[in-house]
């Protein structure tokens, strides 16, 4: 948008599902709507108008305001600075070692960014989790629930009922099979009861199509333990968003120490980060 | 109100249960026989043997000099007690007490059943046909004891009501038999000159009892309902319970969920008059062809929620199959607790009741698609032992008094049965150097441990395991063990048994 002698018009392109929305913005009369607002700066305007034209755009993705310093890293490339809730999240991996690191990270994403005491359900495969390991990652064991679905079909609709359910923080699934059509029909459910749903999909390097929010994947590290000492040190992650809608790509390396999540992909260790490959 | 009960006696219980299969059996004398001291003892015959004088407790031989082409089959009594106690539940569709009386009679607690079937008369006719059809000869007879009607059945027509209140008239001709007692006592009073129950109730019981025991006091009053008869019925009755006989049979899916629906709200309404909600429900179904479809549920906090508890069993429809048709549904609730409107406890969250219950509903749910083993919640255990260090919750307000043990490292994921792995490690009581773990070679670069678990000799015996935090040279952290010492002339075993972030 621009106000080049007091005329508004749109500038740049818009997107094509947008066109029936922006009929209503077309409608409005744009020099009283836009008066109203002269007395804010010129950033604020835009930053809300951004965020109208991406409601228009269909998005119902409602974003959690938890301030958080030490994830500011990562904070900043989500949309608007601030973890989406009511959204599909998918972590690909391709072995057990990935799989773990991958159930950490989510933890951590629960516990620093939604609600460290909400009650979670935990969709499991065959797996078995150790439930005390979970207190590492500030979250309460006890507060989930673990749910032993064999087939997908019950993995499925266990899932969707799950995100059906509001009082619920966030669902952690394990699916080995997440296409477009079932990933829509998830992100429908969770965008009406704003539950966050994290997917683990094992995916042996096929292409995926999918409409989920964001994509990730989570490999574990080299760690390095505290002053040089012998031994194996704090847990450490390359973190790789390869996707985000309305954000940023991006790729870390984080380490888990003393119940936080620190970046030191740029202090040190640069040159490990290879580059994103888009899945 | 005044007991009334029924007694279903099967003159010929076993062998009508062997000629059903082969009505050949029904058109000739037929018996069954048990090895007694080296001879075979008839213990059961049918009508047609007992047309030539055959009875029980003849001997084979003898019956074989009666009538040349006697059936004769081994007797197999458990068999016949089980099948007996089967056909008590079977008429448990008549009343909800029924008594199996071995060996070969059933009673039934009548009281307050009768008039569903338009009365006492229709009530024997409908079982006296039933039974027919399943090719049973029975004796059916309704009074105010156990005792009497039993006697009757023996001693009377095949179809009798006595009416109450007039047991003393109708048994005064039967014989001292019909009364129970041992025969001692019938064989001293018949010395005496006694043949009827008439008899002796004339007599002053002070008079009897001095000579011949208390007993014959304690079977009249019995027998004149004076004095209950105890019974042990074949199913607990269960207090909770709400039934719906179809006038016509159903068999289609519409059907089924308004009887469904129907039985709930009957079924709530009793338990919300007592301030009760259901903890487990079982819905039962009786098939035309005598097949019973169970479907149980059990809800995670106790509940009167309708519409709940119809999704539930709605999700379980598929499991009710209708076969020629069902002619009663029953819903019972077989464990109730006190109605508490608000029982989150620690669950409490931000949120209004209204939204913690749909937790529990979704919860019910999942169990009900899937199965109660298939959801776990985990609470500490006080246990060093990985496995048992953690439990399942019992319950949905489970707490564990316990914190979770984090001084010490614990992998993510836990393999359910530790892997076998080879491993190549120089030095005793160091970590591997190597290790392969599904054809793959890991090289460790960095280590922790060993931690050393003892078995608890207490619940298991068995060999310790030494533990290691490993870093192998991917950057990929596991946890291995090895399964108690260093020997020398036995190879000890490595396993892998998790994975760390």
């Amino acid at each position: 948008l621009s106000n080049e002698n007091d005329q508004f018009c749109f500038v740049g392109l818009v997107p094509k599902n947008i066109h029936q929305n922006a009929k209503k913005i077309s409608n409005l009369d744009f020099k009283s709507y836009f008066c109203k607002r002269m007395e804010k700066s010129k950033k604020d305007i835009i930053a809300e108008l951004k965020t109208e034209l991406w409601l228009c755009s269909g998005h119902k993705a409602v974003c959690v305001r938890k301030e958080s310093k030490s994830l500011s890293f990562l904070l900043s490339h989500f949309p608007e600075n601030a973890f989406p809730q009511g959204v599909l999240h998918e972590f690909l991996y391709q072995q057990e070692e990935e799989k773990a690191a991958s159930f950490a990270f989510t933890s951590v994403l629960i516990s620093s960014l939604l609600n460290s005491n909400g009650i979670v359900v935990w969709i499991t495969n065959r797996q078995l989790i150790f439930p005390a390991s979970l207190c590492h990652f500030s979250l309460h064991p006890e507060r989930i629930f673990f749910i032993n679905a064999l087939q997908q079909k019950e993995i499925c609709w266990v899932l969707e009922k799950a995100l059906q359910c509001e009082v619920l923080t966030a669902v952690i699934a394990e699916v080995n099979h997440l296409d477009f059509l079932l990933s829509r029909r998830l992100q429908l459910a969770a965008e009406q009861s704003k539950v966050s749903a994290f997917l683990l999909h094992h995916n042996s390097g096929k292409k995926v199509q999918n409409t989920c929010f964001s994509r990730w994947s989570v490999q574990p590290t080299h760690s390095v333990a505290r002053d040089g000492l012998p031994g194996v040190g704090n847990p450490r992650w390359r973190v790789t968003l390869h996707k985000i809608r309305n954000g940023k790509s991006g790729q870390w390396q984080v380490e888990w120490a003393d119940n936080q999540l620190i970046n030191i992909a740029e202090s040190f260790d640069a040159h490990l980060i290879q580059p994103v490959q888009s899945a | 109100v005044k007991n009334r009960y029924t007694a279903v006696w099967f003159p010929y219980f076993k062998t009508d249960v062997l000629s059903r299969k082969d009505t050949s059996k029904k058109m000739y004398p037929y018996v069954l026989y048990v090895r007694d001291r080296g001879r075979m003892v008839i213990s059961a015959i049918n009508e047609k043997a007992q047309t030539l004088k055959i009875s029980k407790g003849m001997l084979l031989a003898d019956a074989r000099a009666i009538c040349s082409q006697l059936n004769a089959d081994p007797d197999d009594p458990p068999f016949f007690q089980a099948r007996l106690n089967k056909m008590a539940e079977w008429f448990i569709r008549y009343s909800p007490i029924v008594v199996a009386d071995q060996p070969d009679t059933i009673i039934i607690n009548a009281s307050g059943c009768c008039h569903l079937w338009g009365g006492e008369t229709s009530y024997l006719k409908h079982i006296w046909q039933r039974m027919n059809a399943e090719q049973y000869q029975v004796k059916i007879a309704i009074a105010d004891s156990t005792l009497a009607a039993k006697a009757i059945t023996l001693h009377g027509h095949s179809l009798s009501v006595v009416p109450a209140n007039q047991t003393e008239q109708v048994v005064q001709s039967l014989p001292l038999s019909a009364l129970g007692l041992s025969e001692e006592i019938v064989l001293k009073l018949h010395e005496w000159g006694f043949r009827t129950i008439g008899s002796i109730t004339t007599i002053p019981a002070g008079v009897l009892s001095r000579r011949l025991g208390p007993t014959i006091k304690i079977q009249l009053d019995k027998m004149f309902g004076a004095r209950e008869e105890f019974v042990k019925p074949v199913q607990e009755t269960v207090t909770w319970i709400e039934r719906l006989p179809c006038l016509e049979p159903i068999s289609h899916l519409a059907g089924i969920q308004i009887a469904i629906d129907r039985l709930i709200t009957g079924l709530i309404g009793q338990l919300k008059r007592k301030g009760l909600a259901a903890q487990k429900i079982i819905l039962k179904s009786y098939r035309l062809d005598g097949k019973i479809g169970i479907v149980s549920e059990s809800f995670s906090l106790p509940t009167i929620d309708i519409v709940h508890m119809r999704k539930i069993l709605f999700l379980k429809l598929e499991k009710i199959s209708p076969g020629p048709g069902i002619e009663l549904f029953s819903l019972e609730a077989t464990e109730v607790a006190p109605y508490q409107p608000v029982q989150l406890g620690f669950w409490q969250t931000e949120s209004e009741d209204l939204k913690d219950k749909k937790l529990l509903q979704f919860l019910d749910s999942v169990t009900a698609k899937i199965g109660t083993d298939c959801l776990s919640r985990f609470l500490p255990a006080a246990h060093h032992w990985p496995e048992r260090s953690f439990r399942k919750a019992t319950h949905f307000n489970d707490e564990s008094k316990l914190c979770w043990q984090t001084s010490l490292q614990r992998p993510v994921c836990l393999l359910k049965t530790p892997a076998l792995i080879q491993v190549t490690a120089p030095v005793p009581d160091y970590p591997p150097m190597l290790f392969r773990y599904k054809n793959k070679l890991h090289k460790i670069i960095k280590a922790d441990g060993p931690e050393r678990i003892e078995q608890e000799w207490w619940i298991n015996e068995g060999l310790h395991r030494d533990y290691y935090f490993v870093e192998d040279d991917a950057g990929c952290r596991y946890w291995l063990f090895r399964s108690g010492h260093y020997t020398e002339d036995r190879k000890e075993k490595w396993y892998l048994h998790g994975f760390f972030p």
